[in-house]
Order: C-alpha cells, then structure tokens, then sequence
C-alpha cells in the first residue's frame, strides 16, 4: 500500500502549529522584566485563551479576570466546530505531535494502537480532579493545565539548559578561538553570538530548585508519546478534556465513503487523537483533533471532513 | 606600539616631565600633548528645568572639548573609540550615581564628527548591568546618538599584564584593549572607602574578576589601572554631584549642582580638581597622591593654567 503524499490541509494545519509554537515561546520570552520592570506585551495570551483557567480560577477565587474572556472564544469555536484547538493552536500538543511523528513503530502497530482506548477516559477523571481540587483550594490547573506545564518546563529546565550550553559552546569558541588555515570560525560564530546575547539569551540566567523534579516529570509526559500518539493529549490533559466535552456535538464532521474503502487502517496509523476515524458510525468527535491525518493518508479518498448538519446523539 | 612612537614618546615623557605611560593606549598621549592639558568649564546660568540641565551638559560638554583644541586632537579619521562613563549603578541620572547620559550623548557626536569609524559605550556594571544601564539614560542616549550601547559580554575578560605595584595582571575587557581610543567620562561623586570617586577609579569599570579585592589598597591598585590604561582624553561629569553616601547613592538630599564639565588629558590633574567640587584638599585622596608621586600626572592641577570658561 503507497503512502500519499501529505495533503496542503496538512501542511496549513502544521504551519499553523509552527506559527503558534514560535508564538508561545516569542511571548515567553517577552516574560522578563526588560529593561527596568516592564515585561512584554501580551505575554499572558495564551493562558487567557484558556477555559480551563477560566473554569478553575471562577471555581477556586470566585471572580474572573477580565482577559479570560478570550477564553469563551476557544470554548464556542470548540462547540459549534470542535477541538481544533487541540489540533491547530495547542503549543503543548504539537511539542507531542512532534515527538509522536519521530517514533520508530511500524505501521503495523500504529494501526493497533492508533484507535480509540478506554484509557482515554481518564483525562475526564483528571478534569473532575482538578475541579473540585479548585472547589477546595488546591491549585492542580497550575501543575496539569498544558500551558501551565509547559511553561514552567521551559522556564525551568528547557530555556536555563538551553542558555548555559549555547553561553558554553560560544564561550569554549571564542577562547579556543578553532581556526582552519587563516579562517577563524569565530569570524562567523561571534556574529551569531551577539545577535543571541542581544535578543534571545538571558543575561543573568537564574537556576532553580527542584530543575530535577520538573525535567524528570517533562522528559516521562514526552517520552510517553512513543508509546501511544500524543499520551498527554489523549490521557491527561484536562483542557482537552474540558474541550472534548464541549465538542460533542460539532458542525464539522468526518464522513465515511464506506464503498471505497478496503479496510487498510492507514487512517488509524496516523490519527493523533483516537477518534477511530477507521469505524463506521463510531467517530468520536469529542477526542478528534482535526489535524487532518487521516482524509491526507486514506488511500481512496474514505474520509472526509467538513461541515455537516449535527449529529443525533447515539449511546 | 611601534618602536617609533615609543621613542617619541620617551622623549615627550622625559621633556614634559611626565610619568612614563605604557600599555593600549599610552601612544595616543603623543597627539594630547599638543594643546592645553585641561579645560573647566562652568554654565553660567543653570536651571533646575530637565531640558535645561540637558542643554547645559550638552554646551558644558561641547565648549570643554572645544577649548582643548577640538575633538580631532584626540579621534582620528576611522578610529575606534571606547567612551567609558559611569554605567555602575541602577540610578536615575537624578541621583547622580551615574554620568549624566547628555554628556556622553554629546561625546558620541563629536567623535562621529570627527571622523570616528565606530563609537562603543559601555562600563562593567556593579549593578545588575541592564537595569543599570536603561535606568541611567546613557543606553537611549548613547544609541540614540548612533554609539554601541549595550551590557558587557562575560567572556571577554583576559587576564592582561599590567606590570602593576599591586596589580601583576588582572582580567581587563577584551574589546576595551582592541580599540584605538578610549575615553574615560566619570562623575563626580563621594566614595565611603577613599573619600571620592572620580576618573582614575572610574577605570575599574574596564575590569572584571572579583574587583572588591581593589578596595584593600585603593591607592596602588588605581594608579596601576590608571598607568596601564591611560586615557586618550578624560571629560568629568560634575553638572551634578554627589557628595554624600557615595558611590551608590539615592538619596535626592546628598545631590548638589556643580554645572561643571572638565576636560583633560592629565587624569591626576582632573582628578585633583574634581575632589576640591567635593570640598576636599587633593592631597587628602590616596591615590591622588600616588599618581603624582608616581608621575603619571600632576596634583597640582593650576600649574597646568587650566583654561576656564563660563559658558
């Protein structure tokens, strides 16, 4: 069976998830009090367009910041349309798609494990967690949100990692000063260097206490993905929990031409979410994140998505 | 150095009877000794306005090179130029902890006039450096003025010989060594440790490593600085000083206006008349002393027939 060629919906949907990424880390790092005790702007976008915070902090403090607002906008795209977010925006999900799309499986097995688990469940029983944790006071949004996460990981581990070895390797450049005849690879390393320690770098990069805990707990969520795609978005994340109960019942639907299609399960391979795009009449929309996979790899031309009239519920 | 200029400069030490200056920039001296060795220069009716303090630093500034011959005694066509100001401290230029950003603005202007291929600002900050040097002013103005505005680069540091008394070698910025001109442009200011801080202290801020070690022998440890680095010119902020709980500062109450600029090529002698803006005898400053008795200038500042203007 020949793989197809990726489809441009594909492609934008990847794009899209590149833009938002380069987004999420431009605006984090805009977080600092640059140059006396002005952060950037905008740099709380990302948690403003989110419901969970919206849902967790009206629960726990009882009052709503203003620019959470935003985050009702995620919410009716997520009702009338379905968990695009998850699919096309989520900074986190596509650090998962990335890892996902590097494991070695075989097709074989992504097909096995590619469709729709009862496991996935569980990221609704994290959701009820953290909600009446927030009834009670205890701030579990702030470890489980995927914004949350991913930000304290960067903040953290990644970016004070990442700081220190690009300052190490320019640093053992600029003193081992490694020439090839008369050219100085610092002729093109200092350069570089400068326009990093202007812009990107942190000029007084502080370390912190329990960087292990946090690394460690990073490294397992994303290394999990070998083992199922996007285990946190399927599993955990209480957003996309919150999200697949919003998105039930939406307008964008995918539709099976079932006469075509020979049952290859190359739809499944791929599927990020688990929403058995493979199952006649069993298409969980409340776990499907649009990301396209499966109308770009079917073969015969099965699936589609698109807009449709709403569903009548079927138990 | 080439063997020519050290020769000629040899004999311009040994006829001027001055100290004999030796590391970057000591052949620059050669071109500062024609002319006047120093220029003070007083604003004749200043005014406590902000835009006005501006203005009076700006023409304080201009007429104090002005009457030294002109910023093209000093800067050659195509020169790199180091400008070295008081970037220390977390302050507003109000506090007067740091040099007043018109100043060196104005430094920045005539150096590009006079032909200077690239202008560097920059000072290793005892403070944390970017807050430090957004907060002073000199950042926006320097850049503003077309400079090199930014926070030094921690690796740069190399451990230099300096042939010092109490300094062998130290660690001095790299880049500071590598220009053609520098010129130091201090503030006045009081120093709880040596009674006042001005140009030759004002050097520490080309050093890195753990400088605190410096302030267990101010007085040899300065002059050395000031030996191995010896300015191309020396310009002393004193439109405002502070004369009180110095070098850090914050308090309004211990900033007073002196609406002075001097400049020079003699740093003991600048130094000498900076400490009198603060109410001190020259001969009270430890290191002052030392520079003189080393001749590296002269603390008898009015030997030099300073020119006085009232601008």
């Amino acid at each position: 069976m020949a793989r197809r060629k990726t489809s441009i919906p594909v492609w934008l949907r990847r794009l899209s998830q590149t833009a938002f990424m380069l987004l999420f880390l431009y605006l984090f790092l805009q977080a600092i009090y640059m140059p006396v005790n002005r952060t950037g702007k905008g740099i709380k976008l990302f948690f403003e367009l989110d419901p969970l915070v919206l849902v967790s902090t009206w629960i726990g403090t009882h009052q709503i910041a203003s620019g959470l607002a935003l985050s009702l906008v995620t919410l009716g795209v997520t009702l009338l349309a379905g968990r695009w977010f998850c699919g096309w925006v989520c900074p986190f999900g596509a650090l998962h798609n990335l890892f996902t799309s590097w494991s070695k499986a075989t097709a074989k097995h992504r097909i096995t494990v590619g469709g729709y688990s009862v496991w996935q469940k569980s990221k609704y029983y994290i959701l009820v967690a953290v909600l009446v944790g927030a009834a009670f006071g205890l701030n579990l949004a702030g470890w489980l949100d995927p914004f949350s996460a991913f930000y304290r990981s960067l903040a953290v581990v990644l970016f004070p990692a990442a700081n220190d070895t690009t300052k190490g390797a320019f640093t053992w450049l600029y003193q081992a000063d490694p020439a090839v005849g008369k050219f100085h690879v610092t002729a093109v390393s200092e350069p570089i260097y400068e326009v990093l320690r202007r812009h990107v770098l942190a000029a007084a990069q502080p370390h912190y206490y329990g960087t292990v805990l946090i690394a460690l707990l990073f490294a397992g969520v994303v290394l999990l993905n070998l083992h199922r795609n996007r285990f946190w978005c399927r599993y955990v994340c209480p957003l996309g929990a919150l999200l697949g109960i919003a998105g039930k019942n939406p307008l964008v639907r995918l539709t099976r031409n079932e006469d075509a299609c020979n049952n290859c399960g190359l739809c499944t391979a791929d599927c990020q979410g688990g929403a058995n795009p493979a199952a006649a009449n069993a298409w969980k929309p409340s776990e499907c994140f649009y990301c396209l996979n499966c109308e770009s790899a079917c073969p015969h031309d099965v699936i589609t998505l698109s807009v449709g009239p709403a569903r009548e519920d079927k138990k | 150095m080439t063997d020519c200029s050290r020769r000629q400069l040899l004999r311009a030490g040994a006829a001027a009877g001055l100290g004999l200056p030796f590391g970057p920039f000591a052949g620059n001296s050669l071109a500062a000794a024609a002319g006047p060795a120093m220029a003070i220069a007083h604003y004749r009716s200043p005014s406590q306005a902000p835009d006005g303090i501006a203005e009076e630093a700006k023409r304080l500034t201009q007429q104090s090179i002005a009457a030294l011959g002109g910023m093209n005694r000093f800067v050659s066509r195509g020169d790199v130029v180091w400008i070295k100001p008081n970037i220390g401290w977390n302050r507003r230029p109000e506090q007067a902890a740091t040099t007043n950003p018109d100043v060196v603005a104005t430094l920045v202007s005539l150096c590009y006039q006079a032909g200077a291929k690239k202008v560097i600002v920059s000072d290793n900050s005892c403070n944390a450096a970017t807050p430090s040097f957004a907060r002073s002013g000199i950042q926006q103005a320097a850049q503003k003025s077309g400079a090199d505005c930014f926070t030094l680069d921690e690796r740069k540091f190399r451990k230099t010989q300096m042939n010092g008394k109490a300094l062998p070698a130290w660690d001095l910025y790299a880049d500071v060594l590598g220009v053609n001109k520098l010129i130091n442009v201090p503030i006045v200011k009081h120093h709880g440790l040596c009674k006042a801080t001005l140009g030759m202290k004002n050097l520490m801020g080309v050093a890195g490593g753990e400088r605190n070690r410096f302030h267990q022998d101010l007085t040899n440890t300065l002059v050395d600085l000031a030996t191995f680095l010896h300015p191309t010119l020396v310009v002393m902020d004193a439109v405002r000083v502070l004369t009180a709980n110095g070098p850090v500062g914050g308090n309004l109450a211990d900033v007073q206006r002196r609406d002075t600029v001097v400049a020079g090529v003699d740093q003991v002698a600048v130094d000498a008349f900076g400490a009198t803006l603060l109410g001190l005898k020259p001969q009270d400053v430890g290191y002052i002393v030392e520079g003189n008795a080393r001749r590296l200038g002269t603390i008898n500042f009015e030997s030099l027939k300073p020119k006085r203007l009232e601008v």
